[in-house]
């Protein structure tokens, strides 16, 4: 009876996430292009092409700097916004509905809209600048590998930072009160009830928080497609751009699928430790 | 896994087989796939076409399948892996290699006779549908993607003549850079690897260079590509040509009066219209222009530009001139009517021969003008004769686009590009 129960959600299971799944793993050991009348077994020789290819090696660097730089601003600005939110002053609450905004914007709608904001001839951000005379000619945003690459990390992270913020918000608020008295009491100042009340006390969650952002980023696609579509030159090409670009431009799935395998290995690490850290308990 | 191409095919011939089985039993549903239909400007002449299609043919039905035009080709090829490819689809010329060699089209000699469509379309305009001898696509539209020009921003900063000469041509640039610091005189596109690709090849010409020769062997590393790539890298420098424009940017510029100068498809013309504060107002400051030359006389380039029908075909199976599908793309493209209509509601000129000599487009001197030109001066864009025009134009994007960034010198750009080409030219031979 208990299999019957769950026989409908293992099935859907099976159809829509377990076979998609191995076949793309088996599927990187195939060559398979659009221009081979078949698939044909080719073994390592997808890996081996994606380890020879400097491009391909590029985005998984790529991909690491937009996770790293990422992660870090969200959890230090959602931090810093929980902080602020969790005092009591005028509109506080009001704001902290208005502060889960960003987060319920779709990710195409957040990336026009900072591509608009950073857009050279039009944004708001060189409009700005040139009003206040602080720069003669507009800049250039989204034409460097670096600005490109901040820009759409500026972009996810905003998107993000609520995620970040309730969560924190919610730690802050299971401090225990009698606490933040007592230090403030014995002479703590805010520096020390930080550091040995607050952030002590939002460990787990912080862990917790870097592990989900962190996949979260990994796997992200939307916001970096639309705002740049992995460009300029591949400055923003990170993996899961290069997997698209690989299956839906090159029409290589064999590589695709390699990609999505090492793909794979990186979003695992962090999964690991999410998961031990939620079956496992602190 | 044995899944083959051949047994995807056979799955896509018995689904078409069974559409067409089923259309001799009464009512059938054929699908027409593209990106026309999708977009604010043509949606309403597209599907009055196919309301006038249905009326007409009771017991067929003509639906719409339509995807943004930067999505269309993949999920064509998707489709196709699916075996559930529309029956009639809208390709861009430049993606008739891809399918052609995948074997998924039906000629189209076959299907109404050689003699038949060259009496409707002229034999110049049917190569842009043809591949490796075969005709597998009819210009729907056809033309070039060329120059325009803002007569209003000319007028203003005191030029009075178009430019003939590549000198001439920058010297123009000056002075409106000059009557208007804000300005971005040459909106050349430098964002978007397939239009930095097509603007790009235009000036390669004209510098006397090419992608490949006449052997199929990459060229494109070779003086004079450096000198076209230098020269468009001094715009930029110049202040003359702003990065980060696409064609959507350029068409904004271009109806705020912010450049003079910009490449684009017949279409400018409309989509000026409905971008411009003037409105209709805004046709007597568009006109097209041929590319300046090196030396007055020589011969300007264009790319040739157009949009294909195609019918896609199983393996085995047959499309006739009296199936649904055939009889709809004869009343898109072989009968003079809808060309025409088409035209008068969009400016995009017609292939059919008899809608050249109508009335209405014969009274549009920007029509006129623009096919005139094209017919002097269109050439196929080099990379989209090869079955992976795809990943030739992203290299191509990417190098062009790594100079103008100042990332590569021109000839660093050019050798990479020439590695790149190279490589996927040894991949599809």
């Amino acid at each position: 009876m208990g299999w019957l129960l769950v026989l409908p959600a293992l099935v859907v299971f099976c159809v829509v996430i377990l076979y998609p799944f191995v076949r793309a793993i088996v599927g990187a050991f195939y060559r398979d292009t659009l221009f081979l009348p078949e698939p044909v077994f080719g073994g390592l020789r997808n890996f081996r092409d994606l380890f020879a290819s400097a491009p391909v090696l590029a985005s998984w660097t790529r991909t690491i700097v937009f996770v790293g730089v990422g992660t870090v601003l969200t959890l230090l600005l959602g931090f810093a916004w929980a902080v602020v939110l969790n005092e009591r002053w005028p509109g506080a609450k009001l704001m902290r509905s208005l502060s889960l905004l960003p987060w319920l914007f779709p990710s195409t709608v957040v990336a026009f809209l900072w591509a608009w904001i950073f857009n050279a001839q039009y944004g708001v951000i060189n409009g700005l600048l040139l009003r206040l005379e602080l720069i003669e000619q507009p800049i250039y945003w989204l034409s460097s590998s670096a600005g490109a690459m901040s820009a759409v990390i500026v972009a996810k992270t905003w998107a993000t930072i609520p995620f970040a913020m309730a969560f924190f918000l919610a730690a802050l608020q299971t401090i225990p009160g009698d606490q933040l008295d007592a230090a403030r009491v014995d002479g703590a100042g805010n520096g020390s009830v930080m550091r040995h009340i607050v952030l002590p006390h939002v460990r787990y969650t912080t862990v917790i928080l870097i592990v989900l952002v962190a996949v979260n980023n990994l796997q992200h696609f939307d916001i970096i497609y639309a705002m740049t579509e992995g460009g300029p030159v591949r400055a923003t090409t990170v993996l899961a751009i290069e997997v698209y670009k690989q299956a839906f431009q090159s029409w290589n799935i064999g590589l695709a699928s390699a990609i999505g395998v090492v793909w794979l290995a990186t979003i695992a690490v962090p999964a690991y430790y999410y998961l031990r850290s939620i079956f496992g308990g602190e | 896994m044995q899944r083959t191409r051949g047994f995807r095919l056979r799955h896509a011939a018995v689904a078409l087989f069974a559409a067409v089985a089923l259309s001799s039993a009464g009512a059938q549903t054929i699908t027409f796939g593209g990106w026309s239909g999708e977009e604010e400007a043509a949606r309403p002449v597209i599907m009055e076409m196919i309301a006038t299609f249905n009326a007409a043919n009771p017991g067929v039905t003509v639906e719409w399948l339509g995807y943004p035009w930067a999505q269309v080709q993949q999920n064509f090829l998707l489709l196709l892996r699916s075996g559930t490819a529309p029956q009639v689809a809208q390709l861009q010329d430049r993606w008739l290699s891809t399918f052609g060699e995948l074997g998924a089209l039906a000629d189209m000699n076959d299907v109404f006779g050689q003699a038949t469509l060259e009496r409707h379309i002229a034999p110049g305009l049917l190569t842009v549908g043809q591949y490796q001898g075969q005709q597998l696509g009819l210009p729907w539209i056809a033309g070039s993607i060329g120059l325009v020009a803002n007569l209003k921003v000319l007028e203003d900063a005191g030029v009075a003549d178009l430019p003939v000469t590549i000198d001439d041509f920058v010297a123009a640039l000056e002075a409106i850079k000059a009557n208007d610091p804000n300005s971005v005189p040459f909106a050349l596109t430098t964002t978007g690897n397939a239009t930095i690709s097509t603007d790009f090849q235009v000036w390669l010409w004209t510098y006397g260079g090419n992608l490949f020769d006449a052997e199929g062997n990459v060229t494109v590393a070779s003086p004079e590509a450096q000198q076209a790539l230098a020269f468009l890298k001094g715009l930029i420098d110049d202040g003359l040509v702003a990065l980060e424009v696409g064609r959507g940017d350029a068409r904004q510029l271009f109806a705020r009066h912010q450049t003079a100068f910009y490449f684009d498809a017949p279409v400018a013309k409309g989509i000026a219209r409905n971008n411009a504060a003037e409105g209709a107002g805004f046709d007597a400051f568009i006109t097209p222009m041929a590319t300046p030359t090196l030396a007055a006389g020589d011969r300007s380039y264009q790319t040739a530009w157009g949009h294909l029908l195609v019918l896609f075909q199983g393996e085995g199976q047959t499309v006739t001139a009296d199936s649904p599908a055939a009889r709809f793309v004869s009343h898109l493209v072989l009968d003079p009517a809808w060309p025409v209509r088409y035209f008068e509601a969009l400016a995009l000129l017609p292939s059919n021969t008899e809608a050249t000599m109508s009335a209405s487009f014969q009274a549009d001197p920007y029509a006129v003008t623009w096919l005139d030109i094209a017919a002097r001066s269109a050439r196929v864009d080099e990379a989209a004769l090869w079955p992976n025009a795809p990943q030739m134009t992203d290299a191509i994007g990417e190098e062009v686009q790594s100079v103008y960034l100042g990332q590569k010198t021109p000839e660093r750009a050019l050798q990479d590009l020439q590695r790149r080409l190279e490589a996927l030219v040894a991949e599809v031979r």
